[in-house]
């Protein structure tokens, strides 16, 4: 258990600076090299997930210490018709489906090399 | 591999192609989301921005000097520079940083180029303004336009900071509507703020009244025509004092039609309507001064209230510029445009209305083809159209839709019902605004404010200033045409023959204008400036009943000694000298009606006495103002139903404003009250007294019986919609003090009114106060984007600091100083 924290959290870091200095296309990227590299170890596909969700969870939580992200997403979610919280569930889930999905890839194709 | 592990890698792989796809390319209105989402650089970083950068001294581009910028409480920003063009510069930057989308969505607005931003649901709007001529005019002027004129460099400069802030746009910084339109600002050229003076022409002064009169004389005749929309108002209140007994009334009676009920509209009326159909915005704005034999303390009062089409941000911006020796103005800019519209110096202040003078006229072209014209007719001679060929652009730069915008001499040509009909319009001219608005920042007296205005030739406008000399004084500059005939401007005029031309302008000498008259105070609500017994030159015909003018008038009057908070006070007056002049007849005719059907006479006495009752006011929880309102939309249904369009039982060739209304009121066997539905013929009263009866019974269904349920701001709300029309970037529904013809009206769509509220008291040390709908941020994620709401909607105005120097402001009063400065040699 101990093991899967600390693979989650390195990943998330990874994955967070990945966001940071390349952008959102590297999270897949991450996702998919982290799959294919922890293969037949653990659940590669849903610790991508987590980490990349957390990720940008924790860069949100720092854009909200230097602006107003609960009243704004109020706002931008109404643009699409939609209610604030929602936005930030799809800024949260989308790094999370992409991470997932590329990590799983990652891991069939590293399954399917064996 | 088995089958379940290649199940796995598809899916897998479908759905991580699914989400790059939705990631990277835009769907519909829904942006990419990979950089639409992303925490840092994406939609959240508009939450982050920060307008004002505190402390920090900033690189601009082609800065001569440093330049202070203090932003007060307010977010306005005090901007201290060496030189004029610094200090213009200072002030494009600083609107690029709190402005920059509506910056560059009004630009492309009155270019007809927004399909290249917002894509093809634009294309339409775009290829109306392409067809008005404002780009094209905006153009022409701009290509005369000397750029090293003192005026002419600080629009450059302007320009210049504007693309500065351009210049170090980050990712994390573009505007909340780049986002999600998936889009860029594009660099800003100094010919987009003539657009904007073309744009704020079109407002002020464009109107399809010609038309609109053509229609009503094929209905009625021209004399009843000519009663109905009048060149001259039927009540007089001019700006101008005339020495004459005011109000003036005409009380004669309205000719009959002559044809009436010969036609009953058609469909080509309902489509002329659609082409081009003006806003049909019917004025609203306030200016007055006080001079010094009424105000307390023995000083010149200006009180400013222009009402425009309302939006979040506002079209105005607020800024102070100082430039020792050489400019120190406050007021508001429109974003686009360097200049103070609307403030005030040390020695002046001013605002304006619109004048409603009719610089507009329509002439029926003959083409030699067409369906492929080339040439026009014109004393017998076919004379070549110039040819504009109009492409319209996707974001991609691909040309989307063309349109060919034909021109005579006189301006663009317009196809109304196979029509061809040729503008020819002021403000497709020569305006001068912009030059004017420079000149007017370093105006010393009410004196020299003239002067410099007198300038202006487009669009036509009533200006109203104060002096720190006590000096007072109202003009109303533009090229007024000059035409053949009669003078008349309300007709369509045979473009065959230039002996149909304008012969000219009038001379600046015949400019409507008054300076300190003996009454002490002078006011203008865009009526006729000047009485006709005084001046009957055709001005105009298209004036918006004066009701204002007559409250504005009466409360001055009244009124004395004048405060700051009592002209303040006035701006949301509730007042209405229409309910005051129609109220009494409505009352009249229902103690004297006694309809067969008992229940129609009981609603009547109902509705009767909850009019009695009022006080005339619109204030918001106000009972009787529903009522009221209601039975005015009655009156207008059943007395004009002569002019009634087709069989729509609301829409007419033509509605006649309330003072020709009220002119009617003076003839009770008029023909024109009588109801063509029934075979009686009915009187004035009868129809005064049914329709208070009829709003009586609609208001009992809307809103039950009469009490807390009927309340006036469940009726009329202010709606103040952001440019896209987005309702969650927008306020809507707000709750204002006021009614039609009120001080403080509101649209039925409540979506024009007060756009700046100013009081400036012009003492040694000049104390002014004010506020505008929204605040200075465009970002809706700004704690200044809607800020200034509740205290415009209650009424409130703002104290503005008028500092003389950098430290003069208070510490409290400080948000942030920073400082512009240009590159390193």
């Amino acid at each position: 258990m101990r093991h899967q924290f600390l693979e989650i959290a390195v990943l998330t870091l990874v994955i967070g600076v990945a966001t940071v200095w390349v952008g959102w296309w590297a999270v897949p990227l991450v996702g998919a090299g982290w799959g294919f590299a922890r293969h037949e170890e653990g659940m590669p596909a849903l610790t991508s997930a987590v980490s990349a969700s957390l990720a940008w969870v924790l860069l949100l939580a720092y854009a909200a210490t230097t602006g107003p992200i609960g009243e704004f997403s109020t706002a931008v979610g109404g643009t699409m018709g939609l209610p604030g919280w929602a936005v930030i569930g799809v800024t949260l889930l989308f790094p999370a489906f992409l991470a997932g999905l590329a990590a799983a890839a990652g891991d069939t194709i590293s399954m399917m090399r064996r | 591999m088995d089958g379940k592990t290649l199940l796995r890698l598809v899916l897998s792989l479908f759905g991580l192609a699914a989400l790059l796809y939705v990631g990277a390319r835009q769907m519909g209105p829904v942006p990419p989301l990979g950089p639409f989402l992303h925490p840092l650089t994406g939609v959240w970083a508009v939450a982050e921005q920060d307008e004002v950068p505190a402390g920090e001294t900033l690189v601009i581009p082609g800065m001569i000097d440093s330049v202070q910028v203090v932003f007060d409480g307010r977010a306005v920003p005090h901007i201290f520079a060496t030189n004029v063009e610094d200090a213009y510069r200072a002030l494009g930057y600083v609107v690029a940083r709190f402005r920059l989308f509506q910056l560059d969505v009004q630009a492309r607005a009155t270019a007809g180029e927004l399909t290249a931003l917002v894509g093809a649901r634009a294309l339409g709007f775009d290829r109306r303004q392409r067809r008005l001529g404002l780009a094209w005019s905006a153009e022409r002027e701009f290509a005369n336009f000397d750029s090293s004129s003192p005026a002419g460099r600080a629009i450059v400069a302007y320009g210049e900071g504007i693309n500065a802030r351009i210049g170090e746009l980050t990712p994390s910084d573009l505007p909340l509507e780049y986002r999600l339109l998936h889009a860029a600002p594009r660099r800003w050229e100094t010919l987009y703020s003539f657009y904007l003076a073309k744009q704020m022409g079109y407002t002020l002064s464009f109107s399809n009244s010609d038309r609109s009169f053509e229609r009503l004389a094929e209905r009625v005749g021209p004399l009843a025509a000519a009663a109905l929309a009048p060149s001259s108002s039927p009540i007089q209140q001019p700006v101008v004092p005339t020495g004459l007994p005011v109000p003036r009334f005409d009380r004669s009676p309205i000719p009959a039609a002559a044809r009436a009920g010969a036609s009953t509209g058609s469909g080509a009326t309902g489509a002329r309507l659609a082409t081009l159909d003006w806003n049909g915005s019917r004025g609203a704005s306030n200016a007055w001064a006080v001079g010094p034999s009424r105000s307390a303390n023995g000083l010149a009062l200006l009180a400013a209230d222009p009402h425009l089409d309302l939006s979040l941000p506002s079209v105005w911006f607020e800024a102070h510029l100082v430039v020792p020796g050489a400019l120190d103005v406050y007021g508001v800019t429109f974003p686009g445009a360097p200049f103070v519209a609307i403030g005030f110096n040390r020695d002046v202040a001013w605002s304006f209305t619109a004048s409603y003078a009719d610089v507009i006229d329509f002439y029926e072209e003959t083409f030699d083809n067409p369906s492929r014209p080339a040439s026009y007719l014109l004393d017998g001679t076919w004379l070549p159209l110039q040819r504009r060929v109009e492409r319209f652009r996707d974001r991609s730069g691909g040309v989307v839709a063309t349109d060919t915008v034909h021109f005579t001499h006189r301006g663009p040509v317009l196809i109304e019902d196979g029509r061809a009909l040729s503008m020819r319009w002021t403000v497709l001219e020569q305006q001068r605004a912009l030059q004017v608005l420079h000149d007017l920042a370093a105006a010393g007296s009410v004196t020299a404010w003239a002067t410099a205005l007198a300038g202006m030739r487009a669009p036509p406008i009533t200006g109203m200033a104060a002096d720190r000399a006590g000096g007072i004084a109202a003009f109303a500059p533009g090229a007024y045409p000059i035409r053949p005939g009669d003078g008349n401007g309300q007709i369509i005029f045979d473009g065959s023959s230039s002996a149909n031309d304008w012969l000219g302008y009038r001379a600046v000498t015949e400019y409507p204008f008054a300076r300190n008259p003996s009454q002490g105070f002078l006011a203008s609500a865009n009526q006729q400036q000047v009485d006709p017994l005084l001046d009957p030159e055709y001005q105009g015909a298209a004036w918006p009943a004066p009701w204002r003018a007559l409250r504005i008038n009466q409360l001055l009057h009244d009124a004395s000694p004048l405060t700051p908070e009592t002209m303040i006070a006035f701006q949301t007056d509730p007042g209405s000298a229409r309910a005051d002049q129609f109220v009494p007849y409505f009352l009249d005719a229902a103690s004297r009606w006694s309809p067969p059907d008992a229940t129609a006479g009981a609603n009547a006495t109902a509705g009767a006495a909850i009019l009695s009752a009022w006080d005339r006011r619109y204030t918001r929880d106000n009972q009787a103002a529903v009522l009221f309102e209601l039975a005015m939309r009655r009156l207008d249904a059943r007395t004009w139903d002569e002019l009634r369009a087709g069989d729509s039982a609301s829409r007419r060739v033509y509605t006649p404003d309330d003072d020709v209304l009220y002119r009617l009121l003076q003839t009770p066997g008029s023909p024109w009250w009588d109801d063509r539905d029934t075979p009686d013929l009915e009187t004035r009263d009868q129809i005064i007294a049914s329709s208070l009866a009829a709003a009586y019974e609609e208001a009992v269904v809307r809103y039950g019986p009469p009490g807390a349920g009927w309340r006036w701001d469940g009726e009329r709300v202010a709606n103040i919609y952001h440019p896209l029309g987005l309702a969650s970037l927008s306020a809507l529904g707000l709750k204002v003090q006021g009614g039609p013809s009120t001080l403080n009206p509101i649209s039925r769509t409540g979506t024009h009114g007060p756009s700046w509220r100013m009081v400036v008291e012009m003492g040694p040390e000049v104390r002014a106060w004010g506020v505008y709908p929204g605040g200075q941020s465009g970002s809706p994620a700004s704690r200044w984007y809607r800020d200034r709401l509740d205290r415009w909607t209650a009424g409130t105005l703002d104290p503005l600091p008028f500092p003389h120097t950098p430290e003069a402001l208070a510490p409290e009063q400080v948000m942030a100083r920073v400082t512009l400065r240009g590159r390193e040699p």
